[in-house]
């Protein structure tokens, strides 16, 4: 086989090889960015998941069921804090050289025990009212962290996906070595090609962009 | 024809930079509520506590002062509106004592929102600049001034009311006015005809 012939299949070859390498980077990187956005994929859906489960716990400790427990409990609490355990010694009055009338004195024992009761009444209707608002800035807070931890989730979120441009970037890169080789077959079957159908060919069989003397003879056998 | 493919155009540095950036924040975070510990439910009591320690004493020295009072505005012995009044004046002391302690726990829970807001503040900031400098010491300031107490006014005259009424008609009674007393709530009238009804 002529030289020449072999040069032209050889840059042939070389361009294959070289489509083959531009096909192969192209492909990695189609895989590196599927593998960026996939793995962005899974980050997110841990954030979202995160996220989710904070609002979960959040709107659980928020349903009626737990607010009324939670009322209730405040309430009790607060109405032993708050229920009066005794009154006033009116001893002065009810015994001695000074002491009311035997009727007056069960009357104003009467009258403590009535108050008692009273005040003891007054104390649990009060903390049945005030326990709304202990519940409420319970939940002022519960609500103020939630926020804050889910913010907090969506920040790294948001910064997260902030840096996939980058990785998308790098991912173009990833098959920069078989880009590589693509340019080089390509480049050598490109000169290959070009010397083989510029020079000069004996045979006449390859190159006959310039005719040579070989070529004249065989034009001239033609003729 | 240059490289070889080893480069990522940074991504790895943005990614490890990002990964510093919330261990940061983390940081911060815990080094914010770390000083935000000592905010617990002791502390809390504590103001209750302090609350009743300033007031307490207060509405017994007014409660004592008031039946005092009842008592020596009452040198008539044997009226049962003096039972009455006494049963009015305990009432209100009683509920005077529960609004104290009410008050105690509402105390606490206004600083707790306080203190709250304070911490949720810096936590914020840490997470907008991606990790406060210092937060340990930030926040350890910003715990001082949240803790500090609001400061508390004495009490008013919390009876005076109860008081009034009854002194002003004793006085009217020492100046040669008809006596007036009231309807007992739980004896019937036994009195003449000179008493006056005051429902």
């Amino acid at each position: 086989m002529e030289p020449m012939t072999l040069l032209a299949i050889a840059s042939l070859l070389a361009s294959g090889a070289g489509a083959v390498q531009s096909n192969k980077a192209q492909k990695k990187d189609a895989n590196a960015r599927s593998g960026v956005l996939a793995a962005e994929r899974v980050r997110q859906q841990q954030f979202g998941d995160a996220a989710a489960a904070r609002l979960v716990d959040t709107t659980k400790q928020l349903s009626p069921e737990a607010q009324t427990a939670e009322t209730n409990a405040a309430a009790d609490t607060r109405a032993i804090a708050t229920t009066p355990q005794s009154t006033g010694d009116y001893s002065q009055v009810t015994s001695g050289s000074g002491a009311k009338p035997i009727e007056v004195n069960s009357e104003i024992a009467r009258a403590l025990v009535g108050a008692l009761r009273k005040g003891s009444q007054s104390a649990v209707a009060q903390s049945r009212l005030s326990a709304y608002g202990d519940v409420s800035a319970d939940n002022n807070i519960r609500m103020l962290r939630s926020g804050s931890d889910i913010g907090r989730i969506a920040n790294a979120s948001a910064g997260s996906a902030g840096v996939v441009p980058y990785e998308l970037d790098g991912a173009n890169m990833a098959g920069n070595a078989a880009r590589d080789r693509a340019s080089l077959y390509n480049f050598l079957g490109q000169i290959g090609m070009t010397y083989a159908m510029t020079r000069p060919n004996t045979a006449g069989t390859v190159g006959t962009a310039r005719p040579s003397s070989a070529g004249t003879s065989n034009m001239n056998a033609y003729s | 024809m240059c490289g070889g493919g080893g480069g990522d155009g940074g991504a790895g540095e943005a990614r490890a930079a990002e990964a510093a950036r919330r261990d940061r924040i983390t940081k911060s975070v815990g080094e914010v509520n770390s000083a935000f510990d000592k905010f617990n439910p002791g502390f809390y009591g504590g103001i209750s506590k302090a609350y009743l320690d300033y007031y307490k004493p207060q509405l017994a020295e007014q409660s004592a002062e008031a039946r005092r009072s009842l008592i020596l505005s009452n040198p008539s012995a044997g009226s049962s509106a003096f039972a009455r009044k006494t049963g009015m004046l305990e009432t209100d002391i009683a509920r005077q004592d529960s609004n104290l302690t009410g008050q105690s726990i509402d105390v606490a829970n206004t600083q707790r929102g306080q203190i709250e807001r304070a911490r949720s503040g810096l936590v914020s900031q840490a997470e907008a600049v991606g990790g406060l400098e210092g937060a340990a010491n930030q926040s350890a300031l910003a715990a001082d001034v949240a803790s500090r107490p609001q400061q508390f006014s004495p009490l008013g005259q919390l009876f005076a009311d109860n008081l009034t009424t009854y002194a002003n008609s004793q006085r009217a009674v020492q100046q040669g006015y008809k006596p007036i007393s009231f309807v007992p709530s739980l004896f019937s009238n036994k009195g003449g005809s000179s008493t006056t009804n005051v429902p």
